[in-house]
């Protein structure tokens, strides 16, 4: 089964995404920052990265900017609840290299339908 | 001499009045003495100008005219049968009122300029007073627009400050807001999948998801309203954002009602948001829908091309069959968190969103309704000329 890392610095929300996908069958690893996220990926490359983008320390966007520059093939699905004073972010991280969106909040459903279109995209 | 003067002066005051009020302008005298009463109406007529009097002899009689018609203008003599003037409590500052006193009685004309009357009028042979009526009312009237003309632009201006603070508000904890709502929908999520099927656990479960969605389209329409100007904008078709929007619909659609599509254009390029764009077409269909859910009807949705000073622009047009607006709510519909609907049906947010939006898009929104045969929103967008 996929394997998914899970970047998001809200903990109630991340352990949540982690019991959906792991009832689904996917193997998790999760971080709660970009700096983690990073990291674990050069660790584990991992099928997939759901990563949020509106984090402290490294943000969403440099993270996935990082990891397109080293591992150009990486799937990342940005997640984003809206700006925190800024331009909605998912526009620009589909820009910047990923692969699909998720608006927050989003249900079961719409994570599993964006893992699935992620994992079917034939260009990475 | 002075005959001449004040012809020539006649037409320039008709036309100021005129510019203003586009019609003749209504007078409510309220004065207890039969002679004074012609008198009035004498130097009213001989002003030429559009002035219309409706004579009452009584407070209690004024109240009745006035809670059955509009009137432009008050005047009153100071004291009638039933008391004096000031007794008429509200309406004293709701209307611009002049009153009239007998000579020698300056004392009470300056009390009632203190208490909020537009002006005064000393009458009584000899005062001279009574040839001033015109002007005196022509000043007072022209005062009193431009008084109301400005309290209206300072609460427009104090709305539209309320609206960029909640704005930035919404901008700020949206995200947070966000992920909240993300952990409520998605613990909810779970717990659903590990009760009975039909027990009450999970349909009380399912509740709690179509409480947190609520909240989540409340938040997304706040958003909308108080546009974030960097957001993202492309070439949009309408045809496509009518058609997802349709398909979203289509399950939620009641049997009672049809809906008509009239495509003039097989594609209406704008210039805009995709999100905020489907945003405004569900919103307004929507509406409609909902405007129809107790007698049913048909809901047209016509989509052409019109030129709006030498500019192409998209139209979209929504007629329903419902319930229509009556004209008070009319003029607030495109409020903020105004509502007709039931807590929890309705937010008041959809109408306001779709103004924000379409604001933003240069674009403009209009309505016409009539209560109980139905309404009709048009909505018109810049086409978009890049190929
Ligand atoms: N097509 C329509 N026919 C009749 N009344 C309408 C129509 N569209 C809007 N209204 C009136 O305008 C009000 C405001 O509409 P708006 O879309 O802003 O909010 P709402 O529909 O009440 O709430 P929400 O959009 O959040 O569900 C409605 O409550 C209703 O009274
Ligand atoms: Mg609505």
């Amino acid at each position: 089964m996929a394997r998914v890392l899970l970047v998001d610095d809200d903990d109630q929300l991340r352990s949540m995404v982690t019991q959906m996908l792991e009832r689904e069958g996917f193997e998790v690893t999760e971080a709660s920052n970009g700096v983690e996220g990073l990291e674990s990926y050069a660790d584990l490359e991992t099928d997939i990265i759901l990563l949020d983008m509106v984090m402290p320390r490294r943000d969403g966007l440099m993270t996935l900017q990082d990891l397109l520059a080293s591992y150009p093939r990486a799937r990342v699905i940005a997640m984003s609840g809206g700006s925190r004073g800024r331009a909605s972010w998912l526009p620009i991280a589909k820009r910047a290299g990923a692969v699909g969106v998720l608006k927050k909040p989003f249900t079961k459903d719409q994570l599993m339908d964006s893992l699935a279109a992620a994992l079917a995209n034939p260009w990475k | 001499m002075i005959n001449s003067q004040q012809n020539r002066r006649t037409p320039k005051s008709y036309d100021r009045l005129r510019d203003l009020f586009f019609r003749d302008i209504e007078i409510l005298l309220i004065e207890d003495s039969a002679v004074d009463q012609v008198v009035f109406c004498r130097y009213v007529e001989r002003s030429q100008m559009p002035f219309v009097v409706t004579a009452v002899g009584s407070l209690a009689e004024a109240r009745e005219k006035l809670a059955n018609k509009h009137f432009d203008i008050i005047v009153a003599d100071y004291y009638l049968p039933d008391g004096v003037c000031l007794e008429l409590g509200i309406i004293f500052y709701e209307y611009p009122v002049v009153v009239m006193t007998g000579g020698g009685d300056e004392k009470i004309a300056v009390g009632v300029m203190k208490a909020g009357a537009k002006d005064y009028l000393i009458k009584g042979t000899g005062s001279g007073a009574l040839k001033m009526l015109p002007l005196t009312l022509e000043n007072v009237l022209i005062r009193h627009h431009a008084e109301r003309e400005r309290e209206e632009l300072e609460a427009r201006a104090d709305e539209m400050q309320k609206m960029e603070s909640l704005g930035r508000l919404a901008g700020g904890i949206a995200h947070d807001f966000n992920n909240i709502l993300g952990s409520i929908i998605g613990y909810t999520e779970l717990a659903v999948e590990d009760v009975e099927e039909d027990s009450i656990t999970r349909r009380n479960l399912q509740e709690v998801l179509i409480a947190a969605q609520r909240a989540s389209h409340l938040v997304e329409q706040i958003l909308a309203y108080t546009r974030d100007s960097a957001e993202e904008r492309v070439r949009v078709d309408l045809v496509e954002v009518l058609d997802e929007v349709m398909n979203m619909l289509a399950h939620s659609i009641p049997k009672n009602v049809e809906i008509e599509i009239i495509r003039q254009v097989d594609y209406a390029y704008v210039h805009g948001n995709e999100t905020n764009l489907y945003q405004v077409v569900m919103n307004l269909i929507t509406n409609g829908i909902q405007a129809m859910e107790a007698e049913g009807g048909i809901l047209k949705i016509r989509m052409m091309e019109i030129i709006q000073g030498r500019k192409p622009m998209i139209c979209v047009e929504i007629s329903d069959q419902g319930c229509g607006i009556n004209r008070d709510h009319l003029e607030r519909i495109f409020e903020p968190f105004f509502t007709t609907k039931a807590p929890g049906k309705g937010t008041g947010m959809g109408l306001a969103a779709v103004q924000g939006i379409v604001e933003y898009h240069n674009g403009r929104i209009d309505v016409s309704s009539q209560v109980g045969v139905g309404s009709v929103f048009t909505l018109q967008l810049p086409s978009d000329l890049n190929d």
